[in-house]
């Protein structure tokens, strides 16, 4: 049981760490907690019910349509609303991240009722047997484009000019202006590929439960991922992710299905009580 | 000759404070090199900050008057724009991407460039200053503070600044590395026309390489001129020594 259980925890973990890598950029481009990432991953799983089940569209256009309405409901939300709360503090600008949540639980359920909806997609949802462990093509499927996704974001760091103001601005905000850096649209660009990562991720969650209102649960889960894993840290984001899924997957295994959450917090608890940076965070330097 | 930079009558305020600068007007000719002096909490930063446009920033305003560039009326416009319009600058306390490596941080600095003048332009920073090519590869906060503020002043020359604004580039450097730096930089104004906008609380240092100097006082100009009359007058012991104490320092 347990190589099973490893497995889908992996897997879980991997979406877990691309919707936490959202949350950690955003954070770390615009030093904005959003806890309206939960509900960018419901957005994501509805865009998804809008695109495949709704207008039929074929599976590529779905694709196309969860990653151009996310990117611009990322940059909008950006645009008029964190924008012009820029020097408030930041107990202000979380408050209003809770109140978007709110808001897009209501308008969600106004549109799209309150009942679960199917996801209807083309996505592989066979099993196949190796050493007796059932590894599920989807749980592959999710992982695989996680990963995918991740190192494609890692390259972009890397390598391009626009990744290295991203770095920068991430960096130091009063820095990256003084260097000509447009802060404000690489903001948006943060914002528009946080959402982005939550909507891949809420496709994957809605097509291995259903599309509600309930995955918004399971999306904050990327709020412990970041801090286990180290608010500052990009790849911290994704390990913790990693962590989460696993612990989550042990826990409901092993103990009680209920128990997932106290595991993970209990966790969340211990690293913010013994190395409060987190695991691959960087303790602040001093600034001379 | 034309003047680069033309700050006319500028008062400027914060958000539930008085004014920190108080009809402050001020030239720096092209390719002229001009100090800015005064005690802390003179109103230097937010003459700074109201030039290169990070004034919003700080919850700052302007209430009155206004900053050319090369002619061109720049009150309030955009920081990241001003730069690529050629006002450069090197912020008080250097302000490097600490986590970045060398070469990563002059590669921001000429992000703007067209991609094929990169190169080019990184070499003539490393040519100017050897230090940095020797440790492009390190992370910039790991350096020594001289370093870094070579680092901060090549970040600044390497997209061609026709001004660069200078804020207290002395600070917490011994003498000797600060007389070194600030020669490199006079050199760059030599070979380049760079017009020069020199901060410093260091007065000695800064009236050695500036032709003209301003006081500022409390917000206001208290006095201006060559740099050897400023230097001779009572007026620099006055804003240093005077009143000081009573104004809102404007950090």
């Amino acid at each position: 049981m347990l190589p099973q259980v490893l497995f889908s925890g992996l897997a879980l973990g991997s979406i877990y760490g691309l919707v936490a890598l959202g949350f950690a950029l955003v954070f770390k481009a615009t030093d904005v907690l959003n806890f309206a990432q939960g509900m960018f991953v419901v957005v994501g799983a509805f865009l998804a019910v809008t695109a495949g089940t709704q207008l039929h569209l074929p599976f590529a256009l779905t694709l196309m349509f969860i990653v151009v309405a996310a990117a611009l409901i990322g940059a909008a939300i950006q645009a008029l609303l964190i924008r012009p709360l820029t020097g408030r503090s930041m107990l202000s600008i979380i408050m209003v991240t809770i109140a978007l949540s709110i808001v897009l639980r209501a308008l969600i359920e106004i549109i799209f009722g309150p009942q679960p909806r199917a996801l209807t997609t083309p996505m592989p949802t066979g099993v196949f047997i190796v050493e007796g462990v059932r590894i599920s093509q989807l749980h592959m499927l999710a992982a695989g484009v996680s990963w995918l996704c991740l190192g494609l974001f890692a390259l972009f760091f890397r390598f391009t000019t626009f990744g290295l103001q991203m770095r920068a601005t991430a960096n130091g905000h009063e820095a990256a202006l003084v260097s000509g850096i447009n802060v404000d649209f690489v903001n948006r660009v943060a914002w528009a590929i946080g959402s982005v990562l939550a909507a891949i991720g809420g496709l994957f969650l809605a097509q291995l439960q259903l599309a509600s209102t309930e995955l918004e649960g399971i999306g904050l889960l990327a709020l412990p991922a970041v801090v286990i894993g180290g608010l500052q840290s990009i790849p911290g984001a994704i390990i913790g992710g990693l962590l989460v899924g696993l612990i989550e997957q042990l826990a409901s295994s092993y103990v009680s299905p209920r128990s997932a959450d106290i595991f993970v917090y209990t966790l969340l608890l211990l690293v913010l009580m013994v190395r409060p940076w987190g695991l691959f965070g960087q303790r602040e330097l001093g600034r001379v | 000759m034309a003047a680069m930079l033309e700050v006319e009558g500028l008062s400027v305020g914060y958000a539930r404070k008085g004014l920190a600068l108080d009809d402050v007007s001020l030239v720096v000719p092209t390719g002229g090199i001009v100090a800015l002096l005064g005690a802390n909490g003179a109103g230097k930063t937010t003459l700074i900050r109201t030039i290169t446009g990070l004034l919003p920033m700080h919850n700052g305003r302007v209430a009155q008057g206004r900053v050319r560039f090369a002619g061109v009326d720049i009150t309030g416009m955009a920081a990241h724009r001003l730069v690529r319009l050629g006002l450069a600058q090197v912020p008080e306390g250097r302000l490097i991407f600490k986590q970045l490596s060398v070469e990563e941080n002059l590669q921001v600095g000429a992000a703007f460039l067209p991609r094929g003048k990169v190169a080019e332009r990184l070499e003539a920073v490393f040519a100017l200053f050897p230090r940095l090519r020797e440790r492009r590869r390190q992370a910039a906060g790991l350096m020594s503070g001289g370093e870094q503020q070579m680092l901060a002043l090549g970040r600044a020359l390497i997209g061609g600044p026709r001004l660069l604004l200078v804020d207290e580039l002395s600070l917490g450097l011994a003498p000797l590395i600060v007389e070194a730096i600030y020669q490199q930089l006079m050199s760059v104004g030599e070979t380049l026309g760079t017009a020069m906008l020199i901060v410093e609380q260091n007065a000695h240092v800064a009236l050695e390489y500036a032709q003209t100097a301003y006081i500022l006082d409390r917000g206001r100009i208290a006095m201006s001129g060559d740099a050897a009359t400023v230097g001779a007058s009572s007026a620099i012991a006055d804003a240093y020594l005077g009143l000081a104490g009573e104004v809102p320092a404007d950090v």
